[in-house]
């Protein structure tokens, strides 16, 4: 008797677990017919909450789809793995255009924006469009696009005699403001007149600015891979000495690897002026206790300011769906690029609006009238001059910046610079062959 | 005939602990066996077996190599400290003392706190110039030291956070250990005229072999096995200081995927992980005096 019961309780574990693993194929709705998709997105704080006060909005106006938002710390993790599964989103949000273009599980945009006649192109920022296509395709939809700004502390200018309204632009003169903005004695600094975090993207952004590809075939943008970086060239090496200048001089200070520390520093009052990403600039008019301004990223002296890099994310359609979803999913990505949710989402949060119409209705266009700061992005991007080399290099290969990143840190660490671009050019050019 | 019924009817019973063991266990060590041995994609897609390729380019690859060597210095480095200070703390918290509940609450109290809450915390206690040690240390005229950003110090900054983080659940175990041990060894001890110290060298530490080993064992596995630290405070950095074994294979699978190598890795620290184990059973447990 009691065998049986035992057997009746390891048939229903069974069945709970093959429960588990089915995952049926066809697309849910809602009560009323609504097509139902999920929506994976990588944003925390108060831009999540923003992004879902949108989603509800969707939800509410839309009469054929419903969207089911999830957080996913790392969704290049996630997908990576289930990415060619059918527990793939419908929907998702992720930052990688050229591993996810060549990953085989999307749909591309592109296709669906030349099946709906109620969409075009042309509504969308031309240099975005340029900036986020590649080999003449636009894969993912770009949604939240920031640039990277140069941030300093204007009361900290007026202490130190500069004039805040005239700020730094080029490489030398970052470097005298810096030493200016030093306050301190010796190896201690009470303020450091200047830092950049430890990240690659500062310093593909130092090529774009001046024009020069980082990476031969184009920076990877037009099809072919590249072969070999410039990293190591005349171009590297004049960034390069020019961090470890002001290292040496005790101007530069170095917070590590964790982005936050340089912010942490900056919110201080310790650090003067440090480039970060724009998508800060709406945390920082919230909550900073003293006057900051933006400019834009500084050029070698000589060279003509030629654009930034694009960072941010996209938004993916997994081609995993189901035709129905697929559709659903489309609607999706089309409110969230409308003129109105654009305008809405740009003010909230600082990232630059992807549909020019945007800028010009409420409530960004007010935004952009009464904080320079948020503007600074917008024309930073729009000044950008669209060139494979101001889009910024595209890489199959993530361990490459792993390798930009060390270079940077053993420069910031005391090594020389012809020693630090050596390796990293000789460990790069390994990699991508 | 009875046998077979009563065999039978253990399988059964064990049955489910197989079935959970074979899904969340077996059957990850055994897919980590076949990737090492194959060329993997996206969504553990095997397309190919490559042979010993992984492993013979482990040897070659200077970053593996490093990893192995920060990952021993790292066991170095937490291992004897954390289990000097827990038992220390443990035998302190023992004593027959007003308040010592008080006491061992403290002491138990960082269990509650998860790795990575106690990495986030230590995030601030290190930052460079705005961290409480370096504050700290320069209100007393030491020069501030780049604890997570100097590749000399990184290592053993993380290497502090891992002792912290692991004290309680050894000072638990030793206090658990020292409860244990009968009070009229003591006592008879005491009538002999044996003083402080001869009780805890003949009496108090050869009792508390048993759980001395245990705790040497698990220490070494976590400290091999150490990752959430890693993470948020160093990311691995600088320059590789702190890449332990668990975060390069996290860092070459997740992040540059490339499954079929850091399974390699994964198969290589699980064989170090039972060697240095075994060695500990060989050596240690002729040393153990069980009751």
């Amino acid at each position: 008797m009691k065998l049986k019961k035992l057997l009746f309780a390891l048939v229903m574990l069974v069945l709970l677990l093959s429960a588990c693993t089915g995952n049926s194929q066809e697309a849910t709705t809602t009560e009323d017919g609504k097509t139902v998709i999920k929506f994976w997105h990588n944003l925390d704080g108060d831009n999540a909450l923003t992004l879902e006060g949108i989603i509800e909005k969707f939800n509410g106006q839309s009469d054929s789809v419903q969207v089911k938002p999830s957080f996913q710390d790392n969704v290049q993790q996630q997908m990576r793995t289930v990415g060619s599964t059918d527990s793939a989103p419908t929907v998702f949000m992720g930052g990688d255009l050229a591993y996810y273009s060549q990953s085989g599980y999307i749909t591309p945009v592109e296709e669906m924006i030349e099946e709906d006649n109620s969409f075009s192109m042309n509504q969308l920022n031309e240099a975005v469009v340029s900036n986020h296509s590649l080999d003449g395709t636009l894969s993912g939809m770009p949604f939240n696009v920031f640039v990277p700004l140069l941030f300093y502390n204007t009361s900290m200018f007026k202490d130190a005699g500069l004039d805040p309204d005239n700020p730094p632009q080029t490489f030398s003169e970052i470097q005298k403001a810096a030493e200016k903005l030093t306050v301190g004695s010796g190896e201690e600094p009470d303020v450091y007149g200047f830092s950049i975090p430890i990240n690659t993207s500062f310093i593909y952004n130092l090529f774009a600015v001046q024009n020069e590809l980082v990476f031969n075939h184009d920076n990877g943008r037009l099809g072919k891979q590249p072969t070999k970086t410039f990293l190591n060239s005349d171009v590297g090496q004049n960034i390069y000495n020019w961090i470890a200048e002001m290292n040496k001089a005790g101007n530069f200070g170095n917070y590590g690897r964790t982005w936050s520390n340089t912010q942490m520093a900056f919110s201080a009052g310790e650090l003067a002026m440090y480039p970060d990403s724009s998508a800060v600039t709406g945390i920082w008019l919230e909550t900073l206790d003293f006057e900051f301004d933006t400019a834009p990223m500084p050029v070698p002296d000589g060279k003509e300011w030629s654009g930034v890099n694009q960072g941010g994310s996209q938004l993916w359609l997994s081609n995993q769906a189901s035709e129905e979803e697929q559709k659903a999913g489309w609607e999706f990505i089309k409110y969230l690029v409308s003129a109105e949710v654009q305008s809405e989402w740009a003010t909230k949060t600082g990232y630059v609006p992807v549909t020019p119409e945007a800028a010009k209705i409420s409530p960004l266009k007010e935004a952009y009238s009464e904080d320079a700061q948020l503007k600074e992005a917008y024309d930073a991007l729009n000044n950008t001059k669209p060139s494979e080399a101001t889009a910024g290099p595209s890489l199959e290969e993530v361990e490459v910046s792993e390798m930009v990143a060390q270079s940077f840190e053993k420069l910031l660490q005391g090594e020389s610079v012809e020693d630090v671009l050596q390796e990293a050019e000789q460990k790069i050019n390994k990699l991508l062959q | 005939m009875r046998e077979m019924k009563l065999f039978g009817l253990g399988m059964l019973y064990l049955f489910p602990t197989f079935l959970i063991l074979g899904v969340f266990l077996f059957y990850p060590i055994l897919k980590t066996v076949q990737f090492s041995f194959s060329n993997v994609l996206d969504g553990g897609i095997v397309a190919g077996f490559v042979g010993l390729e992984h492993y013979l380019s482990l040897l070659s690859s200077p970053s593996f190599l490093n990893s192995l060597k920060v990952s021993f210095l790292f066991v170095l480095y937490t291992v004897p400290l954390t289990i000097i200070l827990s038992l220390f703390l443990a035998v302190i918290a023992n004593e027959k003392l007003k308040g010592n509940k008080i006491f061992q609450m403290i002491f138990s109290s960082q269990l509650g706190i998860s790795g990575a809450a106690s990495s986030a915390i230590l995030l601030f206690f290190f930052h460079p110039t705005l961290g409480t040690i370096n504050n700290v240390l320069g209100f007393i005229g030491v020069p501030r030291i780049e604890w997570l950003t100097s590749p000399d110090w990184a290592l053993f900054s993380v290497a502090l956070a891992t002792v912290w983080m692991g004290l309680s659940l050894n000072f638990i175990l030793f206090l658990g250990g020292l409860q244990n041990i009968s009070e009229d060894l003591y006592e008879s001890a005491l009538v002999d005229g044996a003083g402080y110290w001869n009780r805890l060298f003949k009496i108090t530490i050869p009792l508390l072999s048993p759980v001395l080993f245990f705790v040497t064992i698990i220490n070494f596995i976590n400290a091999f096995q150490s990752f959430g630290q890693v993470d948020i405070l160093t990311e691995g950095g600088p320059s590789e200081a702190t890449n332990l074994i668990v975060y390069s294979i996290y860092r070459e699978a997740f992040m540059y995927g490339n499954y079929g190598f850091a399974s390699a890795q994964a198969i290589v620290l699980f064989i170090i992980t039972l060697v240095v184990t075994l060695i500990q059973f060989k050596v240690g447990e002729r040393r153990v005096h069980y009751q």
